[in-house]
C-alpha cells in the first residue's frame, strides 16, 4: 500500500472516531501531576537469560488513553507488557532492571503487592487462555477470588462484564456450557470480560483481536474506545489500521528498543525516524 | 488423456504403505497377546473362586463351621484406609511441591530422588523398615505398623500421578488466574487442582489397588488374626495373608478358601476401580 492511502486514511478515520487528543481533560502543560501518566517505565530492561530482549526503554503512557505498541514481531512487546503487571514473574530466568511506576506506585518495589497489582493492571494474552469450566464461572472466577459474595451480586457482575465485552447476546442462554466451546472469538471476548470482571484501572491487551473477523474487532474496538474514558489501556496490535483507529499515542519498538513514541497521527504521518516511517507504510514488518 | 499411471496419487513408494500397515498389526498382535494373558487369568481365578464360593465366606470367621473371611474382608479394607489416609495426603503435597513449588531446585532434586528410590524398593523392604519403626519399639504386630508399610507404597505413586497430572495443566490457565490477582494458594485449589482431579483420582485408584494386594510387608507388621477384632493396636487380619497361609496349606479346604478369597480380592478391587471411574466421569472438562 502506497504512503498517501495511509495518511489519508488516518485523517479521517481519527477526525471521527476518537475525540482529538487536545480535547482531553488533563491539559499537557499543566504542572507534572502524577495522575497525568498512568505508567512510566525508566531504564527499562529485560534479559532472559543473557539474552537482553528490552534495551533500556523510557516511555510514559498517559492516564485514560489508549497507547498501542506496534513494531515487527519479536521485537519485545508481550515482553514489556507483561513486566508491567509482573507476569515475568513466573519465567525464571527472565530478570528485569530499571524501573515502572503504574500510578506513581513502583512495580517492582520489594514492598509491592503483586496480587492487588494484577488485579488492577488487567490483562488479555496473545491467545485466548479461558478456563476449562463454564462461561458464568469464568467470568465470576476474578468476583470470586476477590471477595465477591452472593448470588445476584455475581449474577449481575458477570452479565455486566459480558455486555462490556459485547458477547452477552451470544451466551446469555448458555452461560453454563464449557468456555471452552465458544469460537476463538467469542473465548478472547470472553477473556476480556473476565479481565474487566476485576474491575482494573489499566487493562494490558496482547493482540486481543488477533483470531476476531472484522465484526468482532469492530465490537472490540468500540469496547476500548469506551472503555479508555475510565481507564487506561496499553494495546500491542499488528494491525496498523487498528492502531490508527484506537490509540491516541502509538510506540514503535524495533529490537528490543523504543524508536520513537508520540500521538498516533504524528507517528502514521510525519515520525521523526526513517524505520518508524518504513514500518507504518509497511515497507518491512 | 489421462491413465493410471499418471494420477499423482498413485503410491510410487509401497514400501511405506506395507511399514504402516506392519507397525499397526504388531500393536494389535501385543495387544491381543497381553489381553489373552489377563483373561486366561481372570478366568482360572473366577473358575477355581466360583467352584467354592458360599455365602459364609462373607458371614464366618476363619475356622469357624462353615468357614469363613469376613474379618479379612473388613481388615483389608480399613488397613488400605489407613494406609491411605497418610499414603495420599503426603502423596499429593509431595507432588504438589514437585510440580507447582520447586521446579528445577535442589530440594525438589532431592524429593524427586527419594520418590524414586522408595517407588523402586521392594516392598518387603518397606515391611521391614515399619517393622523397625513402630514393632520393634511396641514389642509387638499391629495394624498400625502394617498401615506405615502400605502407606510408604502408596506415596510415590500417589506423588508420580499428581506430579505428572499437575504438569499437564496448560501454563496459560495459571497465567490466567495469576493475571487476575489470584494468589498462588487460589490458583492451585480453585484452577489446577480441578483441572487435573480426574487424573489424581486414577493415580490414587492405581495406588489403592496396588496396596490392597500386597502381602509380604504385612507378614512381619499385620501378622494375621483369625478373630473380629479390628483394633489397630494388635495383630491385624489381612486377606492377602491368608491367601498366603492357605495356599500353602496341606488341607484341600484351605486351599480352595485360598482361590474364593483371590477371587474376593480381585472383584473387590476391580469394583473399587469401576466406582473412582464412575465418580470422577465427565469431570475432565468438555472440549468441542
Ligand atoms: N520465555 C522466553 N524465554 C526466552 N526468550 C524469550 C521468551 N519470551 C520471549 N523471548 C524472546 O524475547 C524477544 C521478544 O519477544 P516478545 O514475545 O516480547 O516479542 P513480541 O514483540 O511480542 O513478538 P510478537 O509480535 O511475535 O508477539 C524475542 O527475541 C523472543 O525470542
Ligand atoms: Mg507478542
Amino acid at each position: 500500500m502506497a504512503p498517501p492511502q495511509v495518511t489519508d486514511m488516518v485523517g479521517r478515520l481519527h477526525g471521527h472516531s476518537l475525540p482529538a487528543p487536545a480535547a482531553k481533560t488533563i491539559p499537557i502543560t499543566a504542572p507534572a501531576k502524577p495522575a497525568a501518566y498512568a505508567i512510566e517505565m525508566e531504564n527499562l530492561e529485560v534479559f532472559y537469560g543473557k539474552q537482553r530482549a528490552v534495551h533500556g526503554v523510557n516511555l510514559r503512557v498517559r492516564r485514560n488513553e489508549v497507547t498501542a505498541f506496534i513494531g515487527p514481531s519479536g521485537c519485545g512487546k508481550t515482553t514489556i507488557l507483561r513486566c508491567l503487571n509482573r507476569m515475568n514473574d513466573l519465567i525464571p530466568h527472565c530478570q528485569v532492571r530499571g524501573s515502572i511506576k503504574i500510578h506513581g506506585a513502583d512495580v517492582y518495589s520489594r514492598r509491592t503487592d503483586v496480587m492487588e497489582l494484577r488485579k488492577r493492571t488487567g490483562m488479555v494474552f496473545q491467545k485466548a487462555n479461558p478456563f476449562p469450566r463454564s462461561i458464568f464461572e469464568n467470568v465470576a472466577y476474578p468476583l470470586r477470588i476477590h471477595g465477591v459474595r452472593g448470588k445476584h451480586v455475581l449474577a449481575a457482575k458477570v452479565e455486566q462484564a459480558l455486555r462490556a465485552a459485547g458477547l452477552w447476546e451470544e451466551v446469555k442462554d448458555r452461560l453454563h456450557v464449557s468456555g471452552a466451546a465458544l469460537s476463538g472469538g467469542q473465548q478472547q471476548r470472553l477473556c476480556i470480560a473476565r479481565a474487566l470482571a476485576a474491575d482494573p484501572d489499566v487493562l494490558l491487551m496482547d493482540e486481543p483481536c488477533s483470531a476476531l473477523d472484522p465484526i468482532a474487532t469492530k465490537g472490540i474496538e468500540a469496547l476500548i474506545n469506551q472503555l479508555c474514558q475510565t481507564i487506561t489501556i496499553v494495546i500491542v496490535t499488528h494491525n496498523m489500521h487498528q492502531a490508527v483507529r484506537v490509540a491516541h499515542q502509538t510506540a514503535f519498538f524495533y529490537m528490543g528498543s523504543l524508536i520513537e513514541s508520540g500521538p498516533t497521527d504524528k507517528i502514521f504521518n510525519t515520525p521523526d525516524h526513517p524505520q518508524t516511517l518504513a514500518y507504518v507504510t509497511g515497507q518491512f514488518g | 488423456m489421462s491413465t493410471l499411471s499418471e494420477n499423482p496419487f498413485v503410491g510410487r513408494r509401497p514400501g511405506r504403505r506395507w511399514a504402516s500397515h506392519g507397525a499397526k498389526a504388531l500393536c494389535v498382535l501385543a495387544t491381543a497377546m497381553a489381553l489373552a494373558g489377563l483373561l486366561v487369568v481372570l478366568g482360572y481365578i473366577g473358575v477355581k473362586g466360583m467352584a467354592y464360593l458360599t455365602p459364609a465366606f462373607f458371614t464366618h470367621l476363619p475356622l469357624q463351621t462353615p468357614e469363613g473371611m469376613r474379618n479379612c474382608i473388613i481388615g483389608t479394607a480399613i488397613l488400605v484406609g489407613l494406609a491411605g489416609l497418610v499414603g495420599v495426603p503426603v502423596g499429593m503435597l509431595c507432588g504438589i511441591f514437585l510440580a507447582e513449588y520447586a521446579p528445577r531446585r535442589p530440594l525438589a532434586q532431592m524429593v524427586q530422588l527419594t520418590m524414586d528410590v522408595l517407588a523402586g524398593t521392594p516392598t518387603i523392604i518397606l515391611g521391614i523398615i515399619a517393622w523397625q519403626l513402630v514393632v520393634v519399639p511396641q514389642q509387638h504386630q499391629s495394624g498400625w505398623s502394617a498401615a506405615l508399610a502400605l502407606a510408604f507404597i502408596m506415596v510415590p505413586i500417589v506423588a508420580r500421578a499428581t506430579e505428572e497430572m499437575l504438569r499437564l495443566v496448560p501454563q496459560p490457565h495459571r497465567e490466567a488466574s495469576l493475571g487476575l490477582g489470584a494468589s498462588k494458594a487460589q490458583t492451585l485449589f480453585r484452577v489446577i487442582l480441578p483441572a487435573a482431579q480426574a487424573g489424581i483420582a486414577t493415580g490414587i485408584m492405581l495406588a489403592v489397588a496396588r496396596v490392597a494386594g500386597e502381602t509380604a510387608p504385612l507378614l512381619f507388621t499385620a501378622l494375621g488374626n483369625d478373630q473380629a477384632v479390628y483394633d489397630p493396636n494388635g495383630p491385624y487380619p489381612s486377606l492377602t495373608l491368608k491367601i498366603w497361609q492357605y495356599s500353602q496349606s496341606a488341607e484341600p479346604d484351605w486351599r480352595h478358601q485360598a482361590w474364593v478369597a483371590v477371587l474376593v480380592l480381585v472383584t473387590l478391587v476391580l469394583l473399587f476401580s469401576a466406582a473412582v471411574r464412575f465418580a470422577v466421569r465427565g469431570r475432565q472438562p468438555r472440549r468441542s
